[in-house]
């Protein structure tokens, strides 16, 4: 490295030793204009503040400031043992030589920065990052603006490494606040120079997304040992409770998610169904001597979206509409069994199947392939865009979602909030949604109750139409809604004091 | 699967080599005989139209027997519906076809039905060459049980794909401690054994891509009351501390047991995550299984005087006391803030020396490195990776005390273990360790805490009045042998009725 580059690094290690100082040490020493003395010094007073303590907290934050990046746990009590052990000058060379050479510090060390205390930090490094916009990143960009409005909040993303927090640039602020203007679209950030680091202290860090994986690791170490907060919005444990119709291996990065959450304070699920399975999850952990979450549930909204299709007309030939990802557990192959006996019957309707091809969709392609070139009024529909989905709920007689595990169920409270009825699973959250009205409820594991109930609701005209003006009249819940209670359950009053 | 056919069922068995008609035919006899179907005067070729005849609209229980017993593996349950469905929509010579395309062409078994039988899984216990503590409590319970009870050993084939009888020498090696099995002779058939309308009893950790899913299928459909033996949810609960890959193996486990009907935790801490598990099982709209804690027992054993001998030499340094500490080197045991309460005593002047007994598991090599320093620093600790079980229980009788803050654990065998030599321990104020520590004999600590870890293993160095009444906890507990724990796993996972759950 070039001297210049010794003096930038040895600049940017002392600003942020100052930065962590500052919120960890009772007394500050006035700033020496020379980077290295300057980070020396401070070090050396919070190694000797660490020893003293035996403050694992403490340890955390040391080792944030020198390496720009938040240690792993086994990190934090590695360096809490050797400080406690080695006088505080061997320590110090210790702790700047052991981050030398983490692999997730080095594209910080010129970086400076910003201690949030008392804050409100909601993670969103997948929402800020990429385009993508289906379940979990729109109730990221739907809540967050709101929370923006009412309250104080600092939304971060991570640095490439997932080592550390970081500021989101211009262009991310728009992906995650103003989604629905699309600012962002086909634009590039004009933030230049490295990224501003973030860290929080005694603050709330709020998992409203579900990491990636390669957060984890630092992730785990701060739930565990940063004094940080950490709560989390509860999606669902379908890697885990389901793991016989989803790939094998996927519960390896999942249970690793359950590691960082099972140090969190509160989490609140999406349903009253995914409330549960992390209330089960909490209620494991007192075996191995860590406290429960508290898990409540704030249930997402099923806002009506602008529809402009006519509605399905009792004379046309009716269409039967399945909407979501092709993936085992969504169970579309009952549906097209159902469809066939119907078919067989000599009823006539025609049945879509709108969503991408997921994990082991063969099964479903090669079965629909086979009724379709037996004649069978029977279409994929893949990459469907929203106005497209919107129409055709609209159109169609009616839905079935007759998934054996969802968190929320979006399908059903879209299909209901374009007034169109729907066949569901008569348990967990599509239940939940389902008690509002406009639904027929059958046990998905029951070939012969969907056959009756999807029977019903192709010759039944008096029960489609009563369903379907229960459908209209279903109360709306807003967005605004949800993001209030999703405040109140994890973030509560406390959090609009600081 | 396949599709549409317009050949009878014994046009297509008549299509077969020889030596595979001639199987699939017995077994057909034998699907009927269970389905109580008379076969008496049907022509042996007429057999699979017969079945076909007695498949028509099969509801999916039916559908499993078949083609576990026709194709000799047992369907999953993605499969069983499939082919259900397809009975439903275009008769049951799909099924008989289907069966036939996944029959065991190569090895082509003798098929039993296990009708009312009790079935005990022991796979990994008599096949594999290890011995984990899931292995010592799943051969207690099959010698127990096999001593008392009419049951029916039986371990998966190499394939994982059916349950068959264990050989002679299997037997006789799960069930005495006799030469390790030969590997059957060439020519042997083996005999696939179908549970049905009887009990399936798993006394251990069930894993592996093809065998959970089969699993799952025979919970469902075999109509058999199941039991199974939960040793813990360490990979779902504290992943953090576990290999990977492990997670996924267990989870898959977790599907299958998810239709089980009772699960006999080996601790109360255990049956509370199984409970959790439960819990989160409910999403699905299932009601999971029964489950109850049966805590393991521990028999101290008393070991011979020449292990006694050796172990004051191997592990004792003069005069000092010998703090021991047994267990995989791996995050979840602690081992590091082992060594860092060690090291905090000894700068204050404590004496005492310091043995591990344990292999290297995963991540240990930051423990190695740290145990190496001091070793080469001259402190007075040691490391053995195995010792035999004589000397094993010679170390804990020679050991001052033991240590075991682990984080997680379905039972802590170790704690366990030293207080029935009557040797005091110090251990987790939390879960099994705090349950096994409850009758007395140890001190319990906060394992997060390097400094509550000293503290305790401090109390026991100095101060007498206290370790020599831990000592007498330690040898008053009351005795729990292992024919009391089989005789109450039994019970519990093998009746029907309430549960005390």
């Amino acid at each position: 490295m070039s001297p210049g580059g010794h003096k930038r690094v040895a600049r940017a290690l002392a600003q942020r030793c100052r930065a962590a100082a500052e919120v960890y040490l009772d007394e500050l020493p006035e700033p020496i204009d020379h980077g290295a003395h300057d980070a020396g010094r401070l070090l050396d007073l919070m190694v000797r503040r660490v020893q003293a303590t035996a403050d694992p907290a403490g340890a955390w934050l040391t080792w944030t400031a020198v390496a720009g990046a938040f240690p792993t746990a086994a990190e934090v009590q590695e360096a809490r043992r050797t400080i406690e052990l080695y006088p505080p000058a061997d320590a110090a060379i210790w702790l700047l030589g052991r981050c030398q050479v983490s692999p997730r510090s080095i594209e910080s060390f010129t970086c400076e920065m910003d201690v949030l205390v008392g804050a409100v930090v909601p993670s969103v490094d997948y929402c800020a990052r990429v385009e993508h916009h289906t379940g979990i990143q729109r109730v990221v960009r739907e809540t967050l603006p709101r929370w923006d409005i009412r309250h104080d909040v600092h939304p971060v993303a991570w640095t490439d490494s997932g080592g550390i927090m970081r500021g989101l640039d211009d262009v991310e602020t728009d992906r995650v606040l103003r989604w629905n203007q699309q600012l962002h679209v086909a634009r590039s950030s004009t933030t230049s120079g490295p990224p501003r680091l973030v860290v929080p202290w005694r603050s709330n860090v709020v998992l409203i997304e579900v990491p990636l994986p390669q957060l984890y690791p630092a992730l785990q170490g701060l739930a565990e040992y940063s004094g940080n907060e950490v709560t989390a919005v509860g999606y669902d444990a379908i890697p885990v409770v389901s793991a016989d119709v989803r790939p094998y291996s996927e519960p390896d990065n999942y249970v690793q998610y359950l590691s960082v959450i099972k140090h969190a304070a509160r989490i609140s699920g999406i349903s009253v169904s995914a409330a549960q399975e992390f209330r089960g999850f909490a209620e494991a952990l007192p075996s191995q001597g860590l406290p429960a979450a508290v898990v409540t549930e704030a249930f997402l909204p099923g806002e009506a979206p602008h529809a402009t299709a006519p509605e399905q007309t009792l004379t046309e030939r009716p269409i039967v509409l399945c909407v979501g990802s092709q993936e085992q557990h969504k169970n579309h192959l009952a549906v097209l069994h159902a469809a066939e006996i119907l078919w067989r019957e000599g009823l006539d309707f025609e049945v879509q199947l709108i969503g991408r091809a997921g994990w082991n969709a063969e099964r479903l392609e090669a079965r629909g392939e086979a009724l379709i070139g037996a004649g069978r009024p029977l279409t994929f529909r893949r990459g469907v865009h929203d106005q497209e989905l919107w129409d055709s709920y609209r159109r169609s007689r009616f839905s079935v979602f007759a998934s054996l595990h969802e968190g929320y169920g979006l399908p059903v409270a879209e299909s209901l909030a374009c007034g169109t009825p729907v066949i569901t699973t008569n348990y967990g959250s599509t239940r939940e949604i389902a008690e509002a009205g406009g639904c027929l409820l059958i046990d998905p594991r029951n070939d012969d109750e969907l056959v009756a109930a999807m029977r019903s609701m192709l010759v039944d005209d008096a029960l489609w139409t009563r369903l379907s003006s229960e459908a209209r009249e279903r109360p709306i819940r807003t967005w605004a809604d949800y993001a209030d209670e999703l405040w109140e359950q994890l973030i509560g009053s406390e959090g609009d004091e600081s | 699967m396949t599709t549409g056919t317009t050949q009878t069922p014994r046009d297509v068995v008549r299509a077969l080599p020889q030596a595979a008609r001639e199987a699939f035919l017995e077994r057909c006899a034998t699907l009927l005989e269970a389905l109580d179907v008379t076969t008496a005067g049907v022509p042996s070729a007429s057999l699979p139209d017969t079945v076909a005849a007695t498949l028509t609209n099969a509801c999916a229980d039916r559908v499993w027997l078949a083609l576990a017993v026709l194709s000799a593996r047992l369907p999953d349950i993605a499969t069983t519906i499939e082919i259900t469905r397809a009975v439903r929509l275009d008769g049951p010579a799909l099924l008989l076809a289907h069966a036939i395309t996944t029959m065991d062409q190569d090895e082509l078994a003798r098929v039993e039905i296990a009708t009312g039988q009790t079935i005990v899984d022991v796979y990994q216990t008599a096949r594999m060459p290890r011995s984990t503590g899931i292995q010592r409590v799943s051969r207690q319970l099959a010698r127990e049980w096999a001593a008392h009870h009419d049951i029916r050993l039986v371990g998966w084939r190499d394939d994982q794909t059916a349950l068959i009888d264990l050989t002679a020498d299997e037997r006789n090696h799960l069930l005495t401690d006799g030469l390790a099995p030969a590997p059957p002779p060439p020519g042997h058939r083996v005999t696939v054994v179908v549970p049905y309308r009887g009990r399936y009893l798993l006394p251990e950790l069930a894993v592996g891509p093809q065998l959970t899913p089969r699993l799952q299928g025979l919970a469902e459909y075999s109509r058999c009351r199941t039991g199974v033996v939960g040793f813990d949810c360490v990979p779902l609960t504290s992943a953090e501390t576990t290999h990977p890959g492990t997670p996924s193996h267990f989870v898959g486990n977790l599907a299958a047991v998810r239709h089980m009907d009772r699960i006999a935790a080996i601790s109360r801490s255990a049956a509370a995550e199984y409970r959790g598990w439960r819990t989160m099982v409910g999403a699905t709209g299932l009601r999971g299984p029964e489950i109850t804690g049966i805590p393991l027992p521990t028999e101290g054993v008393t070991p011979s005087a020449e292990a006694l001998v050796e172990a004051r030499e191997r592990f004792t340094i003069a005069d000092m006391p010998l703090v021991l500490v047994v267990g995989t080197h791996e995050p979840r045991k602690n081992h590091e803030a082992v060594l860092h309460a060690a090291q905090l005593l000894w700068r204050k002047g404590h004496r005492f020396s310091l043995t591990f007994v344990g292999a290297d598991g995963w991540r240990s090599e930051s423990f190695r490195v740290a145990l190496d320093d001091l070793q080469r620093a001259g402190l007075p600790l040691d490391s053995v990776s195995d010792l035999d079980e004589d000397l094993l229980w010679a170390a804990y009788t020679v050991a001052h005390c033991t240590v075991f803050p682990s984080s997680n654990e379905g039972y802590g065998l170790p704690v366990a273990e030293s207080i029935a030599v009557g040797t005091p321990a110090v251990t987790s104020a939390f879960g099994s360790m705090a349950e096994v520590a409850a009758d007395g004999g140890a001190v319990l600590v906060d394992p997060r805490d390097d400094h509550a870890i000293a503290d305790g293993i401090a109390q026991l160095l100095e101060d007498r009045e206290l370790y020599a009444s831990l000592v007498l906890e330690a040898r008053r507990r009351p005795r729990r042998t292992w024919a009391d724990y089989a005789a109450e796993v039994w019970a519990f996972l093998s009746t029907e009725g309430p549960a005390t759950d």
